[in-house]
Order: C-alpha cells, then sequence, then structure tokens
C-alpha cells in the first residue's frame, strides 16, 4: 500500500498542479486542475462538507467555480491586467493559507455513500457526450449572444477592470464573473478562448447535474429520482411529436417549427450542449438552494452561511436568475409561516440578503430596462397559446408534476415553493425578464426535479405498467432528441464556420496586431465570428439588445446609425472622424457588410479604393486604416 | 492517523492512465516531425533522379475493384489525353510536395469532374466532390515557407473525367499547381494520420481516465467503525 501524509499529501497536490502548468501538453489540464478543483477541494476538505465522495467531487467543482474569480480578482485588479504570473500566485497564496487551516488535521473521511451507483456512470456518460459532440462539431461559442459575450472573455482575459469590453465604447457592466472563470481557463490553460468555450459545457453540465441530484436526493433521500431529473434535463423534454401523431399530421419525431437556438437552449438538451452560456447563471442559486435544504433539515450552521456566501457571491452572476431565486425564497418564508415555523436564521438571511442584493443591483446596473417587469396575458388567445406552447415541450413530464405534488410531502415542502411560482409565471404571462433563457430554462429546471420525483413515486401502480410508464417516458423524449441530433450532425451544422472564416480568422491572428480594432455592421455574427472568435481581436460593435440594460436605447441607437452610417456614407470626413473617434484599424467587410452597402446603393470598389486591401477572398475584403492620414 | 491508499490490484491501472496519454501525446508530436524528414528525404530523391507524379488508379468495374500504380501523372487529366484513365468509374489517389517559397495565404484549387479533394499536412483544405460536370473550387489557405505535403483524391463517377490542379500565390499570379512526386507520400500521409489519432487517444484518455484514477485517490472512502470513528 501506498501511503501519502496529509502534510505532503496537499503541498503535492499544489505542486503537481503548478509544475503541469509549465509542461505544454499538461498545461490545459493542470490550469483546470488548479482553477476548476483545488480551491473547492481545499474548502471541502477543511470544513467537511460532505460525506459521500461523489457529492464531494461535484461540490469541490462547483465552489471552485464560484471562488477562483474571487480569489484572483484582487491581483489583477491591483495589477491592473491578467496574465499567467497573477492567476498563479492568487491562487497558490490561497491554496498555502489553506494548507495552515489543514494543519494537523486528518483527512476528510468520505464513509457515506448516498448516490445511486448509476449516478457516475451516468454523468460520466453525459458529460462524454457533451464533450465528445463539441469536439466533433467544433461549434465553441457559436450562437447568437456569443459575439457579445466572446467580446468579454477576451476583454476579461486581458485586463482588469476591464477597458474595452465588447463594444470598444461602452464600459463593461455586465455581470460577468462567470465569464472571468473561463478567461481565467483562456488565459492559464494556453488554450484559445474559442477552445475554452468548448470545453466547458462538460465541466459546468456536470456541476449542473450533480448539483441538481444532490438537491434531489437532500430533499426526498430518493436516489433515484436524481437520475431521472438528468434525463429531463440532458435530453429535453419534447413531446410535440406525439401530439402531432394523434392529430394526423404524421409521427415524424423532428422539432417542426424549427427552433431557434434560445428555444433550443431552453426545452432540450442543448442547454448542457451551450452550457456555457445558460449553466453559469443557473448553478449559484442551485448551490445555494442546495444548502439552504440541508441547513433545514440538518440545522448545521455552515450550510447557512456557505449558502448565504453564495448568495453574496450571485450578484457577480446573472442577475435575472437571481431574481428567480429570490421569489421561490419569499414563497418558501410564506409556505413555512403559513405552517407557523419560523426560523429566526432564516429571516435573517431573507432581510440581510435583500437590501445587499437590490443595492448592488442598482449600484451596477443604472439603466433599469423600462420595458415592464412582467405582464399578464390579456386574451384568452395568448393564454391559450402560452399553455399549448408550454404543453408542446412538457407534456411527459407534466402528469408525474401533478402526481408529485399529490403524494410528496417532501415535494410540497422543498420544490414548490421554487418551481409553482415559476410555471405560474411562464404560463400566465410574458415580459422581457420572462425571456426564454433567463426564465423559462430555471422554470424548467425546477419541472424536471418537481416530475422526476413524481416517476419515482408510482409505488401504487403494478410493477409492469410501472415499467411501461418508464419506458414510453424515455422513448417519448429520447426519439426526438436522436432525430434532431443526427439531422444537425448528418449536415455537418453547415453555416457555422466556412473555410473562407478560417482563413480571414487565420490571416487577422497572423498578420494583425494584438490590440487592433475592427469596424464590423452591427449584428453581423458572420463578420464577428472571423474578427473576435477566430482573429481574437476587438470590435467597434453598434448594437447588442443585451447593452439596453446598461445604457439607454437612443444612446445605442445613436451608435448604430453611426457605425451604419460609416458603411453608407459617401462624406470622407465623416469616414475619418469615425475611424479616429473609434481608433478602428482595419474595416471588414463580410457578405453582410457589402450586401447592406450594395442594398444602400454604395459603390463597394470606390468605397475600397480609399484604403489598403490587405486580405480578400470572394465574400471577405479586410482594408487597413492609414491612422497616419486620420 | 489516516492515509491515503493506493490499493495494489489498481497499481497497473494508475500506470496504464498516466503512461498512455504522455506517450500518445509524444507520438503525436514526434509522428509529424518524422512525416516532415520523410518529405524532405523525397524531395532530395526527386532532385537527384526526377520523375513525374505517381498515383494510385482503382478501376470500378462491374465484377471487382483493380488497382493499379500510375506513374507520369499530368495534369489536365482527361480520358482523352491519358488512355490509362479511360474508364467510366475510377479514383485516383496522389501525393506530392509543394515547395512553398515564401510564407503567405495562398489560393488552392481544382477544376474537376466529379469530385476532387485536397489535404494539406493532413488538413481537408478543399471540397470539390460530388457528382457534377466540369466546376471550380478554390480556397483561401496560409501556407507556411518550406516543403508542404499533399494529399490529393479525385473520382469520376461518369461520362467525361477532367481534373486539373492550381494555385494562386500572394502576387497574385495563377498557375498550375508545381507538384513534385513524393516517393514517401503515402507514408508520410499514413504518419500523420496516425499522429491525429494518437493525439485524440490522448485526449480522450485524458478526459476519460483521469478522473476515474483521481477520484479515489482525492476521495478515499474510509466506512466508519461501528463506534462512529473513521477507519
Amino acid at each position: 500500500m501506498t501511503r501519502i501524509k496529509p502534510a505532503y499529501y496537499y503541498p503535492i497536490l499544489i505542486l503537481s498542479a503548478n509544475i503541469g502548468l509549465l509542461l505544454p501538453p499538461l498545461r490545459f489540464p493542470a490550469a483546470v486542475f488548479l482553477i476548476c478543483f483545488l480551491p473547492g477541494y481545499f474548502l471541502v476538505e477543511r470544513t467537511s462538507l460532505w460525506k459521500d465522495p461523489l457529492f464531494a467531487a461535484i461540490g469541490s467543482v462547483g465552489l471552485s467555480f464560484l471562488l477562483a474569480p474571487f480569489i484572483t480578482l484582487p491581483g489583477c485588479i491591483l495589477f491592473q491586467k491578467v496574465n499567467s504570473l497573477i492567476l498563479t500566485l492568487s491562487l497558490d497564496l490561497y491554496l498555502i493559507g489553506m494548507l495552515f487551516l489543514l494543519k494537523g488535521r486528518e483527512r476528510n473521511p468520505y464513509g457515506e455513500d448516498h448516490h445511486s451507483p448509476f449516478l457516475f456512470p451516468l454523468l460520466l456518460l453525459v458529460c462524454g457526450w457533451v464533450f465528445v459532440y463539441m469536439d466533433f462539431t467544433k461549434l465553441g461559442p457559436y450562437s447568437e449572444d456569443w459575439t457579445y459575450l466572446f467580446g468579454v472573455v477576451k476583454e476579461l482575459s486581458r485586463n482588469m477592470p476591464p477597458r474595452d469590453p465588447e463594444a470598444s465604447f461602452l464600459l463593461l457592466k455586465y455581470p460577468w464573473v462567470s465569464y472571468f472563470f473561463f478567461a481565467l481557463i483562456h488565459r492559464l490553460g494556453g488554450v484559445s478562448a474559442w477552445k475554452v468555450l468548448e470545453f466547458m459545457p462538460t465541466l459546468l453540465s456536470f456541476i449542473f447535474l450533480g448539483v441538481v441530484y444532490m438537491i434531489l436526493f437532500q430533499a426526498t433521500k430518493n436516489r433515484m429520482a436524481g437520475l431521472w431529473a438528468i434525463l429531463f434535463l440532458a435530453v429535453g423534454r419534447e413531446t410535440e411529436w406525439i401530439f402531432r401523431g394523434f392529430l394526423g399530421l404524421g409521427w415524424s419525431p423532428g422539432y417542426h417549427l424549427d427552433p431557434g437556438w434560445a428555444e433550443l437552449l431552453t426545452f432540450t438538451g442543448y442547454s448542457l450542449l451551450w452550457g456555457w452560456y445558460l449553466l453559469p447563471s443557473m448553478i449559484p442559486p442551485l448551490m445555494a438552494w442546495f444548502f439552504l435544504v440541508r441547513y433545514e433539515q440538518e440545522s448545521q450552521k455552515k450550510d447557512y452561511w456557505f449558502s448565504l456566501g453564495i448568495c453574496a457571491a450571485s450578484c457577480f452572476f446573472h442577475p435575472a436568475y437571481y431574481l428567480g431565486f429570490l421569489i421561490g425564497f419569499s414563497c418558501w418564508l410564506v409556505f413555512q409561516w403559513l405552517t407557523k415555523k419560523f426560523d429566526l436564521w432564516l429571516l435573517l438571511f431573507y432581510f440581510s440578503f435583500i437590501p445587499y442584493y437590490v443595492t448592488f443591483f442598482l449600484y451596477f446596473q443604472p439603466g433599469i430596462p423600462s420595458d415592464p417587469f412582467f405582464q399578464f396575458f390579456a386574451t384568452k388567445k395568448d393564454f391559450l397559446d402560452a399553455i399549448w406552447e408550454f404543453l408542446r415541450y412538457n407534456a411527459i413530464v407534466i402528469p408525474f408534476f401533478l402526481w408529485a405534488l399529490f403524494v410528496s410531502r417532501e415535494v410540497r415542502l422543498w420544490l414548490l415553493p421554487f418551481a409553482g411560482p415559476f410555471v405560474f409565471f411562464s404560463v400566465f404571462g410574458r415580459s422581457k425578464i420572462n425571456h426564454l433563457s433567463h426564465f423559462i430554462f430555471p422554470c424548467l429546471v425546477y419541472l424536471s426535479l418537481v416530475s422526476a420525483v413524481g416517476l419515482t413515486t408510482l409505488k401504487r401502480i403494478p410493477l409492469f405498467f410501472r415499467v411501461l410508464v418508464y419506458f414510453l417516458t424515455v422513448v417519448v423524449i429520447t426519439v426526438p432528441f436522436y432525430s434532431h441530433v443526427s439531422h444537425r450532425l448528418s449536415i455537418g451544422w453547415e453555416g457555422a464556420l466556412d473555410m473562407e472564416q478560417r482563413a480571414a480568422g487565420e490571416y487577422i491572428r497572423l498578420y494583425s496586431d494584438k490590440n487592433s480594432t475592427f469596424v464590423i455592421l452591427p449584428d453581423s455574427r458572420y463578420s464577428a465570428v472571423c474578427v473576435e472568435g477566430l482573429g481574437e481581436r476587438k470590435i467597434v460593435f453598434g448594437w447588442f439588445f443585451h447593452l439596453s440594460r446598461y445604457e439607454t436605447v437612443d444612446f445605442l441607437y445613436k451608435k448604430v446609425y453611426e457605425v451604419v452610417d460609416f458603411f453608407v456614407s459617401g462624406h470622407s470626413p465623416f469616414r475619418y472622424a469615425f475611424l479616429k473617434k473609434n481608433k478602428a484599424d482595419y474595416i471588414f467587410l463580410g457578405p453582410d457588410e457589402i450586401a447592406y452597402m450594395k442594398q444602400h446603393d454604395v459603390d463597394v470598389s470606390k468605397f475600397v479604393g480609399a484604403y489598403r486591401t490587405v486580405f480578400k477572398s470572394p465574400r471577405i475584403e479586410i482594408v487597413k486604416v492609414d491612422r497616419g492620414e486620420l | 492517523m489516516m492515509k491515503i491508499r493506493l490499493p495494489k490490484k489498481k497499481r497497473l491501472w494508475i500506470v496504464l492512465a498516466i503512461t498512455v496519454p504522455v506517450i500518445c501525446w509524444s507520438i503525436s508530436e514526434i509522428l509529424p516531425l518524422i512525416a516532415s524528414a520523410l518529405n524532405r528525404q523525397g524531395y532530395q530523391v526527386v532532385r537527384r533522379e526526377p520523375s513525374g507524379l505517381s498515383g494510385i488508379l482503382t478501376i470500378r468495374k462491374k465484377e471487382a475493384l483493380e488497382r493499379k500504380t500510375v506513374k507520369d501523372i499530368r495534369f489536365p487529366l482527361t480520358r482523352t489525353s491519358d488512355p490509362r484513365f479511360d474508364h467510366d468509374r475510377f479514383t485516383l489517389k496522389l501525393y506530392g510536395l509543394l515547395d512553398v517559397e515564401r510564407a503567405g495565404f495562398y489560393w488552392v484549387g481544382s477544376e474537376s469532374d466529379d469530385g476532387s479533394w485536397i489535404r494539406l499536412k493532413g488538413d481537408k483544405i478543399l471540397d470539390n466532390g460530388g457528382l457534377h460536370s466540369r466546376e471550380t473550387k478554390m480556397n483561401l489557405i496560409h501556407m507556411d515557407k518550406g516543403l508542404q505535403s499533399i494529399e490529393l483524391r479525385y473520382e469520376n463517377q461518369m461520362g467525361e473525367a477532367y481534373l486539373d490542379l492550381f494555385w494562386v500565390t500572394p502576387e497574385g499570379t495563377r498557375s498550375p499547381l508545381p507538384l513534385l512526386p513524393n516517393p514517401w507520400g503515402r507514408v508520410s500521409a499514413g504518419l500523420l494520420w496516425t499522429a491525429f489519432l494518437f493525439f485524440k487517444i490522448a485526449q480522450y484518455w485524458v478526459f476519460f481516465t483521469l478522473p476515474l484514477l483521481l477520484y479515489p485517490i482525492l476521495f478515499p472512502v474510509n466506512k466508519p467503525n461501528s463506534n462512529g470513528s473513521a477507519a
């Protein structure tokens, strides 16, 4: 037997991570180990948060996700930049500090076994699937929002505080901590930001699905419920094809309305495939919730403090998700009050957190959107449409949801306060805050949790019928998922990236200065992929709907008009003034820009003639701006 | 005092878990270097004893496949220009070398009837595939200075056959692709493919086995004794 004394064990972990960073083939795994595992692991060991080894592994990665950005942030702010040395030193200092706290302590005994034996293989299967899929398709951060968020990741891996965010002209006010986490891996791991965002869904799926399992186990002590929840979240709950079949429209299992990316993300297992976008914001509230449930059940104060701590960190993550958590938490307190159970600590939690959250939220986000917070449907048609839409994607789990509410006390006590309001708001109204990925996604997470419990409490039904129900449920949800994924794979994700984009991206990366800025047409995803995604350069980006949260719409429109005018205006002094003001080095003319100019009767060759062409392919032309002339 | 225990039976597994990715990654780094050396060697051979391009021609007949090596292939290739290719259905695989004098962006293209595909150093850079009449396709790619290995696949599925290759240099000059024969081309392509395979094995091995290996070390299970203390 090999024995390592705890006194050597922890330093060996730190040392191996640091040595790994120096060895090129191990750099990325070592960076992942150092950033995504060790911070949380040391904390778990110190506080003995879990006795179950797999829960401890999930918790270590989850807590690292929350901790690592805050550990490295002070050093980066102090030196006003983000580089490997600062990041490594910050993390090492934290780990060495933890070493002193672990001094003289025995290692944490992981003597309890709460999880199902199928949990680990299932997590491996799902995360492996995400990993293989992302590796095979090279999809990376290709989605509507990514141009904006990719810019955030890039800037956070360069400067701290961020100076040139996605728009090059706005102060970065986005709650960016999860993107800072990606930036850390990008900077320390030595791989492109695109690759990092390809890898992150795997890691975040592990945390997300693991936490979901832990919540269900903690709430119901049922080992199987979490497995069903994982299945619902990894595969989706698509049921429309069954309705269509019964209505005589054919039994084709594909998605019939050609859902866009947001719908795919929200309603299906794609939420894991593009997990870098949705999951980071969902993980903190889920973790806070888990600790809160455990505190209520086991009355250990450390759970309470961890829950409160995660809530405190939430302000740096996406606020919309936390708003949902607070709604659920408020309902929970009301439920408790109705059953005449008062927990002073919970009230203290609530009333200390609300002012903190609101203050923080208001301080960092002065431009609260002017559109209504929530609007109930005014007409019967709208309401019926919403019901139909909800059923299309979730009908298969609704009976189990209702059954769980009926038979399970734990569901009513722990899960309903969160799931109930979300289902209510998703069905009865809509608003900006009810955005698919902000509101409906958490709703479906809570819905899946409750439904999973419902499926595992069908004990009153004879075994044969029970197995039949399980079998039918699996068939109904997996067939459309398989059908859609195989279709996507067969068409090779056409439109994701083409050879010209790769060539242009390579040109930008090889031949342009690292700090150069490109002008592109607002909302041109094609151009942004080349410049920001593949080339990793900054862009003068006119408009992104998220920005309306932080700047007035008038201001943004003014900016958009300015960029658009640049492309269509024949007035040279205006163009020169624009380029000078935005410190632009290059103008990127992709298919969107050229089509737009032609649409506005602009002579593209004349436009290009004023600059020096440095790259030209059939659909892309990059021209260099001579800064001396400006 | 509690100790970390690495079970004896798992030692072989642990050794494998560590050595397999290291060896696979090393092979994936070394094989391209060997391929590059072979390409240089092939280039020297061709310079000493100039010869024409050669490739593997597979003729698809009704009864069976006929495979043979054809030498001195010239472009443009048609059924009439070279009687060896006067078949309705055939495929040609050819390995060559490009001596790139200046690093930069080059257009590499093919005009073919029916499909043609080009790989540069193992990466697909042109897909002019499908059943079609004479069709030109080209792509812009960045090439480093020096010898580059090129792999061409061409197929004729019916009727006329035509294949021509060209490039446009950074100076803007379009000319036939100056392919040199590569006596070691097949081996070199095989090495590159193997290197890619080994890299993927290392990558997937790390992803799937490292967590499995680390899990029992980082979270050793110690069942409590009957008196409640950890073993």
